[in-house]
């Protein structure tokens, strides 16, 4: 009351409504920072002093970044860069993961208001921190006791489907006809509430993304034929027909085809269900360079107007008594809905021409995903990345975030696209989500058995949630023989991936094994430059003397010696070779090679083996580097 | 009684019930049924089932707990497993294959056709 009373004695009304406004942000309940164009600290409220420890007097001057984890900081500093040249307010954080840091070194979870507020030539930013430490508490326990519940309802289910399943099949004898329409309509809802349960754990694992999507090229009109086939029988049993257009396309989208299935499977049962006896439900398929369309229509009444917004919103029926007759959860198209949109479709519909509803879905055509696989974009002194990853969509987000800070980025959708994207281009570094991909964690230890690879920083990516047991038995394996640069958990922190990227980029320089080739024939040094340019990076000397100051500035993991140079023998470079720490294995690359067995110098060298073509020189050099890569991983296990 | 030797693991009694039940339409399983793992792995080591029929939710000793004893001990590191679960995700019954279970039956079964499954795993198993 002291501090209003004292408002009011010196108040014109301009201090009156300053000193309110004052007194308002400090009474809000969130967090609220002012800063200037330089990121500085302007004004701080109490909610700000209470949430990040620090009096506000610590805090004005300093940084915002000064209440963020120092391995943020830098990448908040870009980020604040990037608002300043495009100020308009927005939220960030909600879905990226961002931290907050106390006074402690407690880190908690946070989300941004940012407000760009323009006085007169000075742009200042005004942040509205919440802390979401209770969000993410509360979708957690949610998470926890939707599954507790569906585990807790499913084992007595099994019991009372099962009993009911033996009654009326006669395993315990024959029934009376009204005792046995009794059980049935007890079986029926018992399978009604299975599958409502089924239903209830889907969306709750695809929303909080437990579900791992296995992504593979395929043709949906292939996979709709199976699905039509399967639902025959449900099909008759509604009398109505269900038919594949004749003139479907192939349509082939890159999709994980037991989540595509189901997504079928829900549009043909609702078209069915909701089709009148003797109806007809089609199936349609239609394709262009971009996309693929699968529309299923049925003969029914149609949607109603008032229904038309929320029907796929959760438990949403039109009539909910019509659909409990049919044997709906009311989750279906919501489903539908969550599925196509992780596969990076659309879904929607219409009313079908001559009455009933078309049901449509689109997806990226699979050529339209393949062309994505090459970043485009080419920074002149950017690192390209090779980012095995099979959700296109995930894949893309994190080629968005990196490019801000110089990447380029590359995708795998598979093992095998990683090893032929491999053999087209020279990467600084490959990030493997060992989750998604095929072969997994395996990928990464292939990808070391291989010469070019041995040596490229790898950055392993993991959920490290849904599927625990899998990512704690890749987890054993890390070190082993991944020799990995990092392991990282998702939902992946692009900011600390591009951190480690860059510090493994500039730690290993080329990551090629390196290769010394002492020859003084200058087109047989080009040559052989160009001959292994794609498994490693080449110094090419003509002279004992470059040689031997080669030796001096550079580590080598083989070198290739031409016998004679000039006057005299590359063979004296070999005192050289044993002297550093570690002896460099040597390929002899001479036309003298075979005549060399006898050779005592040779001899009393055991790294070594002769080559006397160029195709001998690479078969050697690549057998000397699996040899080395094998060692690596076993030195390192 | 010298038929089909199928041993049941699960910690419900209900369930247990049901399938023996639903294993007694083959006339020629012998069934017997356990409550827990360490149960099992006693039983499995005594009886030498064909084949075991493993609930993988359990207290104590759960199901992929209770393949890795039978493994271990050579008297039952070779007897076929397969696994009772709810609803499996494709990537969580690679994972159960990848622990050395033959198969994966998802629950709720249908119990009338519970016992020509497990059959029919056994034919498999034979030819293979």
């Amino acid at each position: 009351m002291a501090g209003i009373a004292q408002i009011v004695r010196n108040a014109s009304p301009g201090h009156l409504a300053a000193d309110a406004a004052s007194m308002a942000v400090d009474a809000c309940p969130n967090a609220m920072v002012l800063t200037d164009s330089a990121g500085r600290i302007v004004l701080v409220n109490t909610e700000t002093e209470r949430l990040f420890g620090y009096p506000r007097e610590e805090l004005i001057g300093n940084t915002i970044e000064a209440l963020l984890p120092e391995r943020l900081r830098e990448g908040h500093v870009r980020a604040r860069r990037e608002f300043t040249l495009s100020p308009a307010p927005r939220r960030v954080g909600a879905d990226q993961n961002l931290l907050g840091q106390h006074r402690d070194g407690r880190e908690f979870p946070i989300e941004i208001g940012l407000y760009p507020i323009q006085r007169g030539r000075n742009a200042m930013v005004l942040s509205v921190i919440v802390d979401n430490a209770e969000g993410e508490r509360t979708d957690r326990l949610k998470d926890e006791f939707v599954s507790t519940v569906s585990h807790e309802l499913r084992t007595p289910l099994t019991s009372i489907a099962g009993s009911l399943g033996l009654l009326i099949g006669g395993a315990a004898g024959p029934l009376p006809e009204p005792a046995l329409r009794l059980i049935r309509i007890a079986q029926n809802n018992s399978q009604r509430l299975v599958r409502l349960i089924n239903d209830i754990l889907d969306i709750e694992k695809i929303e909080s993304g437990q579900i791992v999507f296995n992504f593979k090229r395929l043709s949906a009109r292939a996979l709709a034929e199976q699905v039509i086939d399967a639902n025959r029988g449900y099909a008759d049993g509604f009398h109505v027909r269900v038919r594949l257009d004749e003139a479907a396309a192939a349509g082939e989208v890159y999709a994980d085809p037991d989540r595509l299935s189901q997504v079928i499977v829900n549009l043909l049962s609702n078209a069915i269900k909701f089709s009148p006896p003797d109806g007809e439900v089609d199936v349609a398929i239609k394709e262009d360079r971009a996309s693929v369309r699968v529309g299923i229509r049925d003969r029914g009444n149609g949607i109603p107007k008032e229904f038309r917004p929320r029907i796929f919103e959760k438990f949403a029926q039109a009539d909910a008594t019509d659909a409990r007759k049919k044997g709906g959860t009311g989750l279906g198209l919501s489903i539908v809905k969550q599925i196509v949109t992780r596969l990076g479709g659309t879904v929607g519909f219409a009313d079908a021409p001559g009455g009933g509803t078309v049901f449509f879905f689109d997806l990226p055509a699979w050529e339209q995903v393949a062309a994505c696989k090459t970043d485009t974009e080419n920074g002149m002194h950017a690192a390209r990345i090779l980012l095995c990853e099979n959700d296109p969509d995930a894949a893309l987000a994190l080629r968005e975030s990196l490019r801000p800070v110089g990447f380029i980025t590359d995708f795998a959708y598979s093992a095998a696209d990683a090893f032929a994207q491999l053999q087209n281009g020279r990467y600084d570094a490959i990030v493997v989500d060992t989750d998604a991909l095929d072969g997994g964690i395996g990928l990464v230890r292939d990808l070391r058995a291989q010469p070019a690879t041995y040596k490229i920083p790898i950055v392993a990516l993991s959920a490290g949630g849904g599927s625990e047991q899998y990512g704690q038995d890749c987890a054993r394996t890390d070190g082993a023989q991944t020799n990995l640069t990092e392991w990282m958990h998702k939902p992946v922190d692009a900011d600390r991936l591009a951190q480690i990227l860059d510090r493994a980029i500039l730690h290993r320089g080329d990551s090629r094994p390196s290769i010394l080739h002492v020859d003084d024939d200058r087109d047989m040094l080009e040559i052989v430059a160009q001959t292994l340019d794609s498994t490693a990076s080449i110094i090419s000397v003509d002279s004992i003397e470059s040689a031997r100051y080669a030796l001096l500035t550079h580590n080598f993991d083989l070198a290739i010696l031409d016998i004679g140079l000039g006057a005299v023998s590359g063979l004296d470079l070999l005192p050289d070779l044993r002297r550093k720490d570690a002896p460099i294995p040597v390929i002899i690359f001479s036309a003298l090679a075979g005549n060399l067995k006898d050779n005592p110098q040779i001899r009393a060298n055991l790294n070594k083996a002769s080559a006397a073509s160029l195709r001998d020189l690479v078969s050697a050099v690549h057998d000397r580097l699996i040899l080395q890569s094998a060692q690596v991983a076993q030195e390192t296990g | 009684m010298s038929g089909v030797r199928i041993l049941h693991v699960d910690d419900e009694p209900d369930i247990r019930e049901v399938v023996d039940l639903s294993l007694g339409l083959n006339p020629e399983f012998d069934v017997r049924a356990c409550s827990s793992g360490a149960e099992a792995v006693v039983t499995a080591t005594e009886w030498s089932p064909r084949l075991i029929l493993l609930d993988v939710m359990m207290p104590g000793m759960d199901g992929p707990a209770t393949l890795a004893r039978l493994r271990e001990d050579s008297r039952t590191a070779a007897i076929p497993v397969l696994f009772m679960t709810a609803r499996a995700q494709t990537r969580e019954i690679e994972h159960f294959i990848a622990l050395g279970a033959e198969g994966v039956i998802c629950k709720p079964f249908d119990p009338m056709t519970l016992a020509f499954q497990v059959q029919s795993h056994l034919q498999a198993l034979d030819r293979a």
